[in-house]
């Protein structure tokens, strides 16, 4: 591959770990926090930035705090590999992010503002002219590190030789998994998930909001989800945004308890804002007073629980 | 860009597989309607006032009003059938001149990208339209109305412009107030000519700014730094670098006296940070 006239016109599908049910503990592998972002390829050519996400698509604008990446890697052109996070509560959102990544054309500007984005960068594939595709991850790691000056926005993500020491940290503090990489592999462009990366996630948890059942003939069968919104000036409408339902987890007679208890929660009017009804399901609205822990693998690109299932089914425990 | 639409321009013999892209975006602000008291967002039901309940949409069906309060229902396939087969054809008809056109008729525009094996064809269609001159007027169906289009070379790419049918472009016999009878003065004319030739320049879009846009986005810029909102958020105060000294002292204690202090230089970067390390409660 040599780099044409323009660097902005190369398109490079970024390498993608496979995942690993189990560590793979192994002397010549090293281990990285797994972020729960957006993709994000920044390209760097005199002075100029361009980004691209994981599907090719240019996300220029959707970042501006980007635009200072010229100013902090110490080269002339530059090609990094990094994830885009956003914080909630002190831990990455997949669901904050997302909003970034919704913005409406016109409101970047004030998006930057309320919901700030970090740039946790992991790779280098490319230095003033040079493709560092076949560099060893190592050797790619150091001139990373060698080649940035980090900013508030903008850090390397930190390597740890002990995959379980991560792995037990990340459970503690509740985030999405961990990567082991390679240390003498080389960056393998995508799609194709390669072994040189290995991904082992950790079961999501969530506390959600219960705002109604839905019926399979007369029985209840699941629980509705949902989570408040918050308004674009930080407000909580109150309403939830559906996240999916469950019932996986649940017993007959879970689903009766909050039958019983959805009846006398009723209401009347929806309480969430997007929630397009299946057909052939009845449902019963309730307000969104009480919440529920939910594990589930991961958020879908729509913003859904994927499988989702309730460990603790005790409905006493969770009615106070 | 995530194409709209699928398909293929039909050129005499050649067929050229194309996808097709919007070529324009609206930036307008749009605003929400808040309830005043507690700025919650409306939501919009579907209301039957004879059955006084929300509809749901497996009972919506469309109607057609030809008598105020009467109704023809058309079923979907009704109304699909009408449509003929949608075949996914940009047909081009006739070669014509730019200029003949006039810009009244040009409704949305749209690039083309040839897909697949469609790379050459095209590239021979946007050739020949270019050195000829040519434009090629089209009829194609988008969706389920076919239209009249014009496709044409644009910077290095083929364009579809949708076009109005004659009829649905409005008469000007009927616009009230037009000049008849009168005549034009001989010096008013001349000095008006001149005028123009003084202002007349070359195209340059960029000088043209949404002004309006750009001065409601400083209003809300400054509400929102004017923390002229009632919960103002807080994730500016939110930093990585919290997380990222959390989790390395975390891993530095449950490490304890097992391991020898890594020689992984990412390791020692992190842990010889100067700012002081606050670790998130909780």
């Amino acid at each position: 591959m040599t780099a044409g006239n323009n660097l902005f016109q190369q398109k490079i599908v970024p390498m993608e770990p496979k995942t690993s049910k189990v560590l793979r503990e192994d002397p010549g592998f090293f281990y990285q926090v797994k972020w729960d972002g957006v993709r994000i390829l920044a390209f760097g050519e005199n002075g100029n930035v361009h980004l691209q996400g994981r599907s090719l698509k240019n996300k220029t604008t959707l970042y501006p705090e980007l635009a200072v990446l010229p100013e902090l890697v110490r080269g002339k052109s530059f090609i990094l590999d990094g994830e885009m996070i956003a914080l909630n509560n002190g831990r990455p959102s997949f669901f904050a992010v997302m909003q970034r990544e919704r913005a409406a054309p016109g409101s970047v500007v004030l998006m930057e503002k309320n919901v700030p984005v970090f740039y946790m960068l992991f790779d280098l594939l490319y230095l003033n002219g040079k493709w560092l595709l076949k560099c060893p991850w190592e050797k790619r790691q150091e001139m990373l590190m060698d080649v940035l000056d980090k900013n508030e926005r903008i850090h390397v993500t930190p390597s740890y030789e002990n995959g379980d020491l991560l792995l037990q940290t990340v459970r503690a503090y509740k985030m999405e998994g961990i990567v082991a990489k390679k240390g003498d592999s080389p960056y393998i462009p995508g799609p194709r998930k390669s072994t040189y990366w290995l991904k082992t996630k950790i079961e999501q948890v969530i506390e959600a909001y219960v705002g109604g059942i839905s019926f399979k003939g007369n029985k209840p069968a699941s629980l509705l989800l949902g989570l408040k919104i918050d308004g674009p000036d930080g407000q909580t409408s109150g309403k939830l945004r559906y996240i999916g339902s469950v019932s996986s987890g649940l017993r007959e007679k879970d689903l009766e308890d909050w039958f019983s208890w959805a009846l006398d929660n009723n209401s009347t009017i929806s309480p969430f804002t997007s929630f397009t009804a299946p057909s052939g399901r009845s449902y019963l609205w309730a307000n969104p007073v009480k919440k529920i822990t939910v594990t589930f693998s991961e958020w879908t690109p729509d913003l859904k629980l994927r499988a989702p299932r309730i460990s603790n089914v005790d409905f006493a425990v969770l009615s106070n | 860009m995530r194409a709209m639409w699928k398909g293929s321009i039909s050129f005499g013999l050649v067929n050229i597989p194309v996808r097709l892209f919007a070529a324009t975006e609206k930036k307008d602000l749009k605003f929400r309607y808040l309830h005043a008291p507690c700025h919650t967002p409306l939501e919009y039901q579907k209301v039957c006032s004879t059955c006084k309940t929300e509809v749901p949409w497996e009972e919506i069906i469309r109607g057609y009003e030809y008598e105020r309060g009467r109704f023809v229902v058309l079923s979907e396939e009704e109304i699909d059938a009408a449509a003929g087969e949608k075949e996914r054809l940009i047909e081009i008809q006739d070669f014509i001149q730019l200029e003949e056109i006039d810009p009244v008729y040009f409704q949305n525009s749209y690039y083309l990208a040839p897909d697949g094996p469609g790379g050459r064809p095209y590239l021979l269609l946007w050739e020949a339209m270019r050195e000829t001159g040519k434009i090629a007027l089209a009829t194609v169906t988008l969706r389920t109305k076919e239209s009249m289009a014009v496709v044409r070379t644009y910077k290095e790419v083929l364009s579809l412009s949708t076009m109005f049918y004659p009829d649905e472009v409005r008469s000007v016999q009927d616009l009230p107030d037009l000049p008849k009878g009168l005549e034009v003065r001989e010096k008013e004319l001349v000095m008006a000519k001149e005028l123009i030739l003084n202002l007349s320049t070359s195209f340059e879009p960029e000088k043209y700014k949404d002004s309006y846009r750009n001065k409601l986005l400083d209003v809300i810029q400054a509400k929102v730094e004017g923390k002229e909102i009632a919960v103002a958020p807080s994730p500016e105060r939110e930093k990585v670098v919290d997380l990222l000294e959390a989790l390395q002292a975390s891993v530095k204690k449950s490490r304890e006296k097992t391991e020898k202090a890594g020689k992984r230089d990412s390791n020692r970067k992190l842990s010889s940070r100067k700012e002081k390390a606050t670790v998130a409660k909780k």
